[in-house]
């Protein structure tokens, strides 16, 4: 039988064949990776000998212990990386020197060189029905539910937590949360569909849009992006970066938000959390009720009592006072609450945005010039030489017109015509307001050919300097999908002795309402 | 007051012992998520019958009993279902972790292994993070690694060897240190 020496009696590596082969066995057996010959072989080896018990009880614990202090490392090498400090000191653990296992010998006979295995699969019998990792989940669950919630939110958060698994263990098949809605919405995760079922530990990153989340305690939460959360339970929610808002109703009361640096539990309220800081700290905004907020250090642990805040007041985190809580401006209108109206800006092209002076826009046309009836609509050209009474090109909208050095232009109506897609977006939200600067004037603009503006206007110098204005354009006119947008530019005879250009330069600033699916 | 007391005291108690009655399901019962299941069901059973909990004794055996028969209650439902490890396993592995002194052995690794994962070489940190803080599937890491999936297979459990080595040496030379 083997035996712990004194050396090994607090668990230091058996040497001896069979603490080797056990090691490879346990280790294999925790991944999922045992065939059922090396199944036998490790349960003879723990009934056989004691010393691979103990060995064995030391090795599942060690791999149990695993989640929870790699999530605390990551939370160290943050502040560390914050700090300056070098992490990548002297007494780094060097696989290649101290790791050269023995070649050993399974109950099969088969070698179990892991050096030499590095590309071929084990030829193994079916495994044991024993869960993958990211299958189990305890990674998430684990480390979130027990690095953050337990030990951030100090022992008021453990008895929360632990009466949520108390409560949980009764309804062990429970969905913790449902992907209950999603507008405009582009995310990573395996779940991207308006119903579908959340599970503990699941991470998202939201790059673009907004989710709604139901908790099956009856907490609904709005994500705007840019974020990346991750589900804890049936009551709390991890947010590592970005915006959320919760609706909390007294059946949920107790919700937990979990942020950097700070532990938000509901008291029966509407709040909304939001990283700062480059996601090192965090803020909550109380809209009603109240929440108990708590800051964290680095690694999770509560920094001192918790905080109630009321309704209208807002408090943050702060890293750098040592995570203590200070108070911060109350700002409602940083939090979507309702996904239904949220506005999101829309990416539409400027004028020439992007594009090199002299080149051709093909997003811009030029559809019409005044005396040419038979004129062929062409790409717009942004000019290479603006006059000096002309505001300077804009990354986001340069100037364009009927070549890059245009001369002579004609007087009358030059129609420039682009198209705008609203598609994924309710159309009768749409706020679009055009930044427009023209030589001279502007005729008129429309929307989907709709007369759309109550006014030509004309520059109030037409050889002084030319100043942009703000053209609000009316949402009744836009429809679903791809609409289409024409401005006429009023020209007027040639005045002045560097050409006449008969120029736009346009910026769009518009936003609308997505469309949202349930 | 006195019930709040009583469940502070609970809370604390569980939450001190929780990863190694994890630890100890899941040595009995092999299987994450049934020993997850069987945990719930014993942190209830724990609660229900705290009152006959003597303050001052050792937690860990009375709630490692607790989760003992809940393994056992457990395999009953699942006997003819999946492959399990026989009964003289189970006693085995119960007889050796009922040693107090091995629980308290498996306290100070708990407290060491942050301080190991802290020494691990950058890249293999960032791979153990990957696949235990990220949950990221191996054949996922190999892209992300540019190794195959079952180099990504075998340097994990070198790592996984490394760490378990730096926190056994370093329990040795705590008990040189008398620390």
């Amino acid at each position: 039988m083997a035996h712990e020496s004194g050396n090994q009696s607090r668990g230091h590596w058996d040497t001896s064949p069979n603490g080797a082969e056990a090691w490879v066995l346990i280790d294999a057996l925790l991944e999922n990776r045992l065939s059922d010959n090396d199944r036998k072989r490790l349960e003879q080896l723990v009934i056989e000998q004691p010393a691979i018990a103990r060995m064995y009880v030391r090795v599942v614990h060690f791999w149990c212990s695993l989640p929870l202090h790699v999530g605390k490392v990551q939370h160290l090498e943050v502040m560390m990386d914050d700090a300056g400090a070098d992490i990548n000191s002297n007494s780094e653990i060097a696989l290649a020197d101290t790791m050269i296992l023995p070649a050993i010998r399974n109950a099969s006979g088969a070698d179990l060189n892991l050096d030499a295995q590095e590309d071929q699969h084990r030829s193994i019998d079916p495994p044991l029905k024993f869960p993958s990792i990211e299958k189990a989940t305890p990674t998430r669950v684990h480390r979130l539910l027990h690095s953050q919630a337990l030990r951030r939110g100090g022992l008021a958060a453990a008895i929360l937590i632990t009466f949520g698994s108390l409560i949980l263990a009764l309804w062990p098949k429970a969905t913790p949360a449902v992907l209950t809605a999603t507008a405009a919405a582009s995310f990573d995760g395996s779940a991207t569909s308006p119903g579908a079922k959340l599970s503990n530990g699941q991470a998202f990153s939201l790059y673009e849009g907004a989710v709604e989340l139901t908790f099956d305690s009856g907490a609904v939460v709005v994500v705007t992006a840019p974020s990346r959360f991750h589900i804890v339970d049936r009551n709390t929610l991890a947010l590592d970066s970005g915006c959320v808002a919760a609706h909390v109703p007294p059946s949920a009361m107790g919700f937990k938000v979990l942020a950097p640096s700070l532990s938000v539990i509901d008291r029966g309220t509407n709040f909304g959390v939001r990283t700062i800081n480059a996601d090192i700290a965090a803020e909550v905004d109380v809209f009603d009720g109240k929440v108990d907020a708590t800051a964290l250090d680095s690694v999770g642990h509560a920094t001192g009592n918790e905080l109630r805040v009321i309704a209208h007041q807002a408090v943050c985190s702060s890293t750098s006072a040592g995570s203590t809580l200070v108070s911060t401006p109350y700002v409602p209108d940083a939090f979507p609450r309702d996904i239904s109206a949220i506005q999101m800006s829309l990416d539409w092209h400027g004028t020439g945005a992007g594009v090199p002076p002299g080149s051709t826009d093909p997003q811009w046309t030029l559809a019409s010039v005044p005396g040419d009836p038979d004129w062929t609509p062409r790409p717009a050209t942004v000019v290479q030489a603006l006059p000096s009474r002309y505001p300077g090109n804009l990354p986001n909208g340069q100037w364009i017109s009927t070549s890059g050095t245009p001369a002579g232009a004609s007087e009358g109506d030059y129609v420039y015509r682009t198209s705008v897609d609203l598609t994924g977006y309710n159309p009768a939200t749409a706020e679009v307001v055009a930044q427009v600067a023209v030589d001279q004037g502007i005729a008129d603009i429309y929307i989907n050919g709709v007369h759309a503006w109550g006014k030509s206007m004309l520059m109030d110098d037409p050889n002084g300097p030319i100043v942009p204005v703000q053209v609000t354009l009316p949402g009744k006119l836009w429809h679903n999908g791809v609409n289409q947008v024409e401005v006429a530019v009023k020209n007027l005879p040639e005045q002045m002795p560097q050409g006449n250009y008969a120029g736009l330069q346009l910026i769009w600033k518009a936003t609308a309402s997505p469309i949202v699916h349930r | 007051m006195a019930h709040e007391g009583r469940l502070d005291e609970f809370v604390r108690l569980f939450t001190s012992h929780e990863v190694r009655l994890r630890a100890f399901a899941m040595s009995l019962i092999v299987n994450y998520a049934d020993a997850e299941d069987v945990l719930q069901q014993a942190n209830l059973t724990l609660w229900k019958k705290f009152d006959q909990f003597a303050p001052g004794s050792d937690f860990m055996a009375w709630a490692g009993r607790v989760v003992y028969l809940e393994v056992q209650r457990h395999r009953r439902t699942q006997a003819k279902t999946k492959l399990q490890f026989g009964d003289a396993f189970l006693d085995a592995v119960a007889s050796a972790a009922a040693s107090g002194e091995l629980m308290s052995e498996l306290a100070d690794r708990e407290r060491l292994l942050s301080d190991c994962i802290a020494k691990l070489q950058p890249e293999h940190r960032a791979m153990l993070r990957a696949r235990y803080d990220e949950g990221i599937s191996v054949e996922r890491m190999a892209d992300l690694f540019n190794r195959s999936g079952q180099a990504v297979h075998s340097v994990l459990s070198r790592i996984r060897r490394a760490l378990f080595d730096c926190v056994s040496r370093s329990l040795q030379r705590r008990v040189h240190h008398g620390t």
